[in-house]
């Protein structure tokens, strides 16, 4: 009647689960931007100046709203929710809106950057649990955090956060996006996680503005090599790309163009009530205008799956689509061609599979 | 304390939630999600079966196992004894779990 909570029948339930939801198109995981404001001015940031988020707070959803709306999506099935920004603390009402999700049942995810972690936020968080709180830190160093991020606290609050969660036994991970600013320090970051006895993982996928399409961000994108050499920098991440080689490899290649969870068993929203398939789809964006959920997520977000590929070849076909990290929407915000990537991701794809073919042989 | 030790254990005990669990319906799928309490801080879900949500219905309303027992019965066309097994070996699992607690009444 029930099933031990063993790490492995949780995870064939989880497939179980996935595999059904994906059959069913129920919308089992969720990404919630509470905000898009932000206390750091990272230039490197897909969210743009940060003064002109500040000037849309008006815009953003009520408390109210937004727990109607995650009332709605746990009716609907939701299960998943990470609550990200910005840094989703800036709201006044961020443990408000976490407990009405908790004790709708859901398994929350959040994404911060510590600085913001209250008494309080502690407190909620050691009296309902979340899956896990990850934290992105820019560096190992005062000095380098503060230059990615802009703010001289940056470093010194952060870890104070990270800390105080530590402590208080919540389940915590660290983060870092590789940038030409902080790469120096990638493997001193990787450390000060494993000291800590937590996750560390990172990303070089850095993609332009979602606000207006500035594509400075880009200017942050470490070579290709150097982001490849870390991608399999240990034994660890290589195994892990192996697997997902292979696991890749034994599917026929499909015709659809979005072969992932988006609008499938995924959705995202914004601070403002708008709904997309994913963060980056938001070329496939709808404004939800108080419609019920189940109409926009039977309506509009559906028709993402019906995409067809027109255009053979690249990183989603052949041998590489195992080792490729990018997908249509990030290629629309790129190239401004859902089915056109760029050099950059092209090469860095490439590159990892050769680096994990080349292990092999 | 172990799942015989928990057998031993008289019927005049009551059953009570340990922190808050939620019941969830996924399409077909059910599960429990402990959001507080024990069970949470492990991070972890139980699924359940149709039966295992028949009899957590009901003990999140304060029914006594044993007229679960009977309603599980009757609605399963099963033996009283074979329900009444079958809701004690499921209780004895959400003890281990510390989603539910038995104290003295």
């Amino acid at each position: 009647m029930i099933c031990p909570a063993t790490d492995h029948v949780t995870r064939e339930w989880t497939e179980a689960v996935r595999a059904h939801a994906a059959r069913d198109r129920l919308p089992l995981s969720a990404s919630l931007e509470l905000t898009r404001r932000c206390n750091f001015r990272c230039a490197h940031c897909y969210l743009g100046d940060q003064s002109e988020q500040h000037a849309l707070a008006k815009w953003e959803q009520s408390g109210a709203a937004v727990k109607q709306s995650l009332t709605e999506w746990a009716e609907a099935g939701c299960l998943y929710l990470t609550l990200t920004g910005g840094d989703p603390m800036l709201r006044p009402d961020f443990g408000e809106i976490y407990r009405h999700a908790r004790e709708l049942g859901m398994v929350i995810t959040v994404f911060c950057n510590g600085t913001l972690v209250t008494d309080e936020i502690l407190t909620l968080f050691q009296e309902l649990p979340p899956r896990k709180v990850e934290i992105s830190i820019y560096g190992a160093t005062a000095a380098t955090t503060a230059a990615v991020t802009g703010v001289p606290f940056a470093h010194p609050r952060a870890w104070e956060g990270i800390h105080k969660l530590h402590a208080a036994g919540i389940r915590l991970g660290l983060k870092t996006l590789l940038l030409t600013t902080n790469q120096h320090e990638f493997e001193a970051m990787e450390k000060q996680a494993a000291e800590l006895g937590v996750d560390f993982r990172h990303d070089a996928a850095l993609f332009p503005s979602l606000s207006d399409g500035s594509r400075a961000p880009l200017a942050f994108r470490v070579k290709p090599e150097e982001a490849v050499r870390r991608d399999v920098g240990t034994p660890e991440r290589q195994q892990m790309w192996r697997e997902k080689i292979d696991r890749t490899a034994v599917h026929p290649e499909d015709d659809r163009l979005y072969t992932c969870s988006a609008g499938l068993t995924a959705f995202h929203s914004d601070p403002f009530g708008t709904l997309s398939p994913c963060l980056m789809a938001t070329h496939h964006q709808v404004l939800s205008q108080n419609r019920p959920f189940g109409d926009i997520w039977n309506g509009e977000l559906t028709q993402i799956r019906d995409r067809k590929r027109s255009k053979p070849g690249g990183s989603f076909s052949g041998q590489w689509r195992g080792a490729c990290t990018h997908c249509p929407a990030f290629n629309q915000l790129e190239t401004g061609d859902e089915e056109q990537e760029s050099e950059y991701m092209k090469q860095t794809t490439r590159l990892r599979y050769e680096a994990v073919a080349g292990e092999r042989s | 304390m172990g799942v015989k030790a928990m057998r031993k254990m008289t019927n005049t005990n009551t059953l009570k939630i340990k922190g808050k669990v939620v019941l969830r319906r996924l399409g077909e799928d059910c599960l429990l999600v402990p959001v507080s309490g024990m069970a949470a801080q492990e991070n972890c879900v139980f699924p359940v079966n149709e039966t295992g949500v028949f009899i957590w219905e009901r003990l999140s309303a304060g029914q006594p196992l044993e007229t679960i027992a009977e309603a599980m019965a009757e609605a399963f066309e099963v033996s009283s004894e074979t329900a009444a097994a079958d809701c004690r070996s499921f209780v004895d699992e959400l003890i281990s779990q510390q989603l539910l607690e038995e104290v003295g009444s």
